[in-house]
């Protein structure tokens, strides 16, 4: 009796809290559709009175979001490779060579996993300037090389491939690089991907990076657009930046959705600190 | 992994080398950088005035930029100075001018002031707005989006209180009368504040208080605060009086909200910049007025907005920088963006133009706006003074709250911005 | 190795020894492209700073001058350093534990094979997956004192406006709001995570035993989950600095300094003010701040 009574209060106050934490995503969606006088009106509307799909189309006009979308998809793109070709290098060597100083490489790979880019940024952007990287998308990428994160992911993955294979592939003279290629990657696939994925929404939605290293528009990604944005509209068109809001995160949402048990494996390796 | 994202990979490799694009030959290709602090909307006038003048001066072309707020601008200026890769126009606050000026990044604009005929061209504008381009003796900013604040009040209000619609407050005797009749109350809560001073980043409504009773801020030479002085210190206490004891301001109205505020009639009186009659026209339902600000001394708001600055250093791009200042600053285009923006137009001659005529007729209270210039002063500005500016924000905000004592706290910001100054 | 030599002979010792030595390189150079990444963008920063905090480097003084502990003197006399200081530890001191124990509940929660438990499961990960410019902005209109909704539904509940963002008492409590808002779902999923590797044979000896699922929980569970909540912490300890973001948009830093963190701090004064030595020195002490406290988390979960 109680158990029932128990459950039915986990259900209320799950419920509540779901309410809680779609609020504001609701709000998004349904203020991106308002006209412009259904803002400034003394009780929020909780429905708009017609879908103004034009506020999309003025939002997108209002700054050069075309542009931004493709430097964005760039620069992560970009970034995930140069990731996924630096850690997988690095995890192979971490997890299938044995050499002298190996412990003290892993420890500086887990190093790295606590020095953001909060904390270096100042002196990589001086860094940037000595090499004239400003500006550009070179700055948007130099710092993100190599990712901590993926080099002990793939490493876990890897360390899960039998010694066995190993050799059997050794007789076939695929050694090395070839090894990683055809046998390692391919049987780390899920986890592969599951990196691929987070790291594509981290740096799909970087703010402070960007912010710190771009001017011009042209380089500009689609968070710095969107705040850019949001200054100039900030006093009246709140309608255009609620659309404005929901395109730049839409495509990130919906990767999210359509493969989210990769974004759940990610954790169940991370979790597991050995 | 498959190939699929390798060629994915190199792909976006490759379009990162090729992605940030070599200077043409020609044109001539200007970067220009503008902040807009209002609403928006704006862009697309300043698009369309960087077309206009690209089918004028085909061997140019204008590329421009939002940079974001003043500030935001500011300090992209500054990064792009030690980046080596400064815009060739911007335009910035007009308190900048003594920043970049000393930081070498904006140049002086003496020379190409003089092939345009010297004191000639400089008389094109009104003298107080003149007052904010100048540093170390010369020139370095053209007026382009320049405001001073008014006060915007709700003359139904006015009428429902008893007050005359047609005759807003010109004395602080009178406002302060105006803004007690105006002042609304349901029990605890207050319903319509009487009058608002909305505080954002550059303490504007500080400098109109202290300017109306005669003070000043900064010393000439820009490396002490003048807060401590009587004229200020009453004015601030003016303020806070305003607040605590005539209870008729509420101690904070963020910059945005005050418009927003004014618009919902949660406020009779409000003081904001020029450049929000645009928004005014736009949302207010009502019948509203615009009054020049009161006085208590004198009549001295302080100037605002920005500059138009030049920081190319090859002298064929400055050529072309300066063609487009100047053509900016002819009386037609001034008179196209004051339209436009709801900024003042800087060029005299604009006034006289058919198409503001237009507007004064449709709006007649741009006549005020016209009316404060010749009174209007210069914004405090010194190449040290941004923590200073920082400092006094927070003061005003402590005092307003009534979380400090007002002369103590003033002495002990004066000191601070004295220390923090000396260090810039 | 046998059989290597076996299939190619012993005729070319030259090449084998090539091939060996080669071999015993290889480590190296796969490790090459990540380290010398992290090197250069992770480690040299650290020693960077140190250096560049030892001098004066500002739009004044545009090549870098020693003027020794200057700098950390200035820091330290600094009020304002003081109260940038109180807010970040009030910051972090909130959200992490806010995040982490809410993330933990529901991952308890969730975990009890309930009907709908993954709707929920992808509905309370979604704020991870926002871009920050996008909660910021969806903040700034929530929390508007005139017409957002949270002041709406205040009204409904019979209470007066609050100035969430403009009240310099309640501004940091909102940011706080939104930092727990935009990450306890990562916990959660971290938990579940390792709540399901958990062994469960040790959890039905005890069900079987009578023991009460409170009881349960804090004898078995939660020490199995220690290396979990360890990690989580110092995870947590990073996430905190994506406040930068919220602030940069929705405050910059005030109303009167309330919200001012340390890292919007250093972002002040190194790129609005242009004082690198300076801001190098804040960063020196954020970072010794950080690292310090993740090892003493350290230190303490590995007893």
């Amino acid at each position: 009796m109680t158990r029932a009574l128990a459950r039915a209060a986990l259900y209320a106050a799950l419920l509540a809290l779901a309410a809680l934490v779609a609020m504001p995503m609701y709000w998004l969606v349904i203020s991106a559709f308002k006209s412009s006088d259904e803002i400034f009106t003394a009780t929020p509307r909780w429905l708009p009175a017609a879908l103004e799909w034009r506020n999309f189309g003025r939002a997108w006009a209002g700054a050069a979001f075309g542009r931004y979308f493709l430097n964005s998809i760039v620069v992560a793109l970009a970034i995930v490779f140069l990731q996924l070709a630096t850690s997988s290098l690095a995890a192979y060597a971490l997890a299938r060579r044995r050499f002298v100083g190996r412990g003290i490489v892993l420890l500086a790979v887990i190093g790295a996993l606590i020095i953001p880019i909060q904390v270096t940024f100042l002196a990589n952007f001086i860094t940037l300037q000595h090499l004239g990287w400003l500006d550009s998308y070179w700055a948007l990428v130099a710092p993100f090389t190599a990712s901590a994160f993926g080099t002990f992911l793939l490493r876990q993955a890897f360390l899960a491939v039998p010694e066995a294979m190993e050799d059997a592939a050794r007789l076939d003279r695929c050694t090395g690089l070839a090894f990683l290629w055809h046998f390692l990657l391919p049987l780390s696939r899920p986890t592969v991907l599951a990196f691929t994925l987070v790291a594509l929404v981290t740096h799909w939605n970087d703010y402070f990076w960007p912010l710190i290293v771009t001017n011009r528009d042209e380089i500009r990604t689609l968070p710095i657009g969107l705040a850019m944005f949001v200054t100039q509209e900030m006093m009246s068109d709140w309608n255009l930046l609620m659309a404005a809001t929901l395109f730049v995160a839409a495509p990130m949402l919906i990767i999210f959705f359509l493969t989210q048990r990769y974004f759940i494996r990610s954790h169940m390796h991370a979790g597991l600190k050995g | 992994m498959n190939i699929r994202h390798v060629l994915w990979g190199l792909l976006a490799t490759a379009a990162m080398a090729c992605g940030s694009p070599a200077g043409a030959a020609e044109p001539v290709r200007l970067s220009f950088w503008y902040p807009v602090d209002l609403g928006g909307g704006l862009a697309k006038v300043i698009d369309g005035l960087a077309a206009d003048f690209d089918k004028a001066h085909p061997d140019i072309q204008v590329t421009p930029t939002y940079t974001g707020s003043y500030d935001t601008t500011l300090q992209k200026i500054q990064a792009a100075k030690m980046a080596g890769t400064l815009p060739d126009v911007a335009v910035t606050e007009i308190s900048s001018v003594p920043v970049l000026g000393a930081l070498g990044a904006a140049q002086p604009l003496d020379a190409m002031i003089a092939a345009e005929g010297g004191k000639g061209f400089l008389d094109k504008f009104w003298p107080s707005m003149l007052l904010n381009c100048v540093y170390d003796g010369k020139v370095y900013g053209i007026p382009f989006q320049r405001s001073t604040p008014v006060m915007y009040y709700n003359k139904d209000a006015f009428k429902a209180a008893g007050l005359d619609p047609d005759k807003p407050p010109l004395s602080w005797d009178e406002l302060v009368a105006a803004a007690e009749k105006l002042t609304r109350r349901e029990g605890e809560r207050v319903a319509q504040w009487g009058l608002e001073l909305p505080l954002e980043a550059f303490n504007w409504f500080y400098y109109a208080l202290v300017y109306a009773n005669g003070g000043e801020v900064l010393s000439p030479d820009g490396t002490k605060v003048l807060w401590d002085q009587p004229p200020a210190l009453a004015a601030l206490g003016f303020w806070h009086d305003l607040v605590n004891k005539y209870k008729v301001t509420p101690a904070y109205t963020p910059w945005n909200d005050g418009p927003q505020e004014f618009v919902a009639g949660k406020v009779a009186m409000i003081w904001h910049s020029t450049g929000s009659q645009a928004f005014m026209r736009q949302n207010v339902k009502f019948a509203w007025g615009l009054g020049r600000l009161p006085k208590e001394t004198q009549f001295g708001p302080p100037s605002g907005g920005g500059n138009l600055m030049l920081y190319a250093t090859d002298p064929a791009r400055q050529k072309a920088a300066w063609s487009f200042i100047a053509w900016l600053s002819d009386a037609k285009q001034a008179a196209r963006w004051s339209i436009a923006s709801g900024y003042l137009a800087t060029n005299i001659a604009s006034w006289d133009l058919p198409e503001m005529q237009a507007l004064v007729k449709e709006h007649p209270e741009v006549l005020v706006t016209k009316e404060q210039l010749p009174d209007a002063k210069m914004e405090p500005a010194s190449a040290k003074y941004a923590p200073a500016r920082d400092i006094l924000n927070a003061l005003i905000k402590d005092v307003l709250a009534d979380k400090v004592r007002l002369e103590p706290a003033v002495k002990e910001a004066v000191a601070n911005a004295n220390a923090a100054m000396a260090k810039q | 190795m046998a059989n290597e030599r076996q299939s190619r002979g012993a005729a070319r010792p030259r090449v084998r020894a090539a091939a060996a030595g080669w071999r015993k390189l290889n480590p190296y150079v796969y490790l090459v492209p990540a380290l010398a990444a992290l090197a250069v963008w992770n480690y040299y920063p650290l020693i960077f700073l140190v250096n560049l905090s030892f001098h004066r480097l500002d739009a004044t003084q545009p090549a870098p001058r020693w003027i020794g502990l200057d700098n950390y003197r200035e820091l330290f006399a600094a009020p304002l350093f003081r109260r940038v200081l109180a807010n970040t530890a009030i910051y972090t001191g909130l959200t992490v534990p806010l995040s982490i124990g809410l993330g933990l509940a529901l991952a308890l929660a969730l975990n009890q094979r309930l009907r709908g438990a993954h709707i929920l499961r992808t509905l309370f990960y979604t704020p991870v997956v926002l871009p920050t410019v996008a909660a910021a902005t969806v903040a700034l209109w929530i929390f508007n004192t005139n017409y957002g909704l949270a002041n709406y539904l205040l009204g409904l509940a019979g209470q007066d406006p609050v100035a969430w963002l403009t009240d310099s008492d309640m501004a940091l409590t909102t940011i706080i709001a939104i930092g727990v808002w935009k990450t306890f779902g990562y916990f959660m999923l971290v938990y579940l995570a390792a709540l399901q590797a958990l062994p469960q044979t040790v959890l039905e000896a005890a069900r079987l035993d009578g023991a009460r699922p409170w009881d349960r929980f804090w004898s078995i569970t939660w020490p199995l989950l220690r290396p979990t909540t360890w990690f989580a912490i110092v995870i947590a300890l990073i996430l905190s600095f994506q406040a930068f973001d919220f602030v940069n948009i929705m405050t910059q830093g005030g109303p009167s300094n309330a919200t001012n963190l340390l890292v919007f701090y250093i972002y002040q004064h190194g790129f609005q003010y242009f004082r690198l030595g300076f801001a190098a020195a804040i960063s020196v002490v954020m970072f010794v701040l950080v690292y310090g406290l993740s090892a003493l988390v350290s230190l303490w979960f590995n007893r």
